[in-house]
């Protein structure tokens, strides 16, 4: 019986390919970079809310060949029509625009515990650290904090 | 058929495996072919494929929006590539999952054509990475001498099937 080879791919570059690469304008490739983080996470979030593209056209009244195109890649969105995905799926335009290499990058948790009653939500927004946010800022019922900790602090 | 699979070095990464082939006789990928015969002509377009294979390789790994699936026989894996809206280039690749792709190569679509079948140059490429899916299919699925690593990430085996005392 003979073993069965398990070795792996050459890997393989060409001069055609590094010259092309090296000749793609920096803005030109954070464009294109952009571009497709975006349908990446649409993709992603839209999977997390357990909807379709079918779907998603209807809750934002447009044509199913309109999300399509978003999830192509090759959409270049408009900050409005990031609003409006962003509001539907419940995330940020922030969120929106995170490459899985930043998101990876913030704690390995979806929910933080703030106090004993107060969760928040925290997908993927970079500048929201905790440690570094006053206590009443992730609150979701001010005029009980202000109310106790105001009396506390008097 | 006879040839070797390799691995594109500039965009393979963690996301996915990006491999292209070198047909037995030649000394550059279908890719790079694809490549020397566009870029001069399609200079915009070149760089945003390049681009998006290069995010494909090490970002967000291939989503079903980047691509026009069932472009071969059924079951073969073989897609194509979109780029640029408005863009004529069309790229071949055989698609195993998200998770790695093989890149042939593919050409310029012209506006009076319906379909890439009906452009004689690109239904060369097209027909050429078709044989190559049910080749490779063919192999893999035999588990005789190409075979999926543990971690379903990468091909292993006789990656060069020429050479080795065989002769297919």
């Amino acid at each position: 019986m003979t073993m069965a080879k398990m070795n792996r791919a050459r890997k393989y570059t060409s001069s055609i390919i590094e010259e092309i690469l090296k000749s793609i304008p920096p803005l030109e490739k954070e464009r294109t970079k952009y571009r497709m983080t975006i349908a990446a996470r649409i993709d992603d979030y839209m999977r997390e809310a357990g909807i379709n593209k079918t779907e998603l056209a209807r809750r934002l009244s447009k044509n199913p060949s309109e999300i399509t195109k978003w999830l192509s890649g090759t959409h270049n969105f408009t900050i409005d029509t990031l609003t409006e995905i962003a509001f539907e799926l419940k995330v940020s335009i922030a969120d929106l625009c995170m490459s899985k290499k930043e998101m990876t990058k913030k704690p390995d948790v979806t929910f933080i515990q703030i106090t004993d009653t107060v969760s928040v939500k925290n997908p993927t927004t970079p500048w929201f650290d905790p440690a570094t946010m006053p206590s009443y800022a992730m609150t979701k019922e001010p005029e009980i904090l202000y109310g106790k900790q105001k009396e506390n602090y008097a | 058929m006879q040839y070797e699979i390799v691995e594109l070095l500039s965009f393979s990464g963690e996301r996915c495996t990006i491999y292209s082939i070198i047909l037995k006789g030649r000394s550059e990928t279908l890719f790079d072919s694809f490549l020397r015969k566009n870029w001069g002509q399609y200079p915009e377009e070149m760089n945003d494929l390049l681009s998006r294979l290069h995010q494909i390789g090490h970002d967000d790994g291939l989503r079903e929006g980047y691509y026009e699936p069932n472009e071969g026989k059924p079951g073969d894996g073989v897609c194509v590539l979109k780029n640029k809206p408005g863009g004529r280039l069309r790229l071949f690749f055989i698609r195993y999952g998200n998770d790695v792709i093989i890149i042939g190569g593919g050409g310029y679509k012209p506006k009076e054509v319906r379909s890439w079948q009906d452009d004689p140059k690109l239904r060369e490429q097209g027909d050429l990475i078709i044989l190559l899916a049910e080749h490779i299919g063919r192999r893999i699925q035999k588990k005789d001498d190409l075979r999926w690593s543990n971690d379903l990430t990468h091909l292993q085996g006789d990656l060069k099937n020429y050479d080795n005392g065989k002769d297919e």
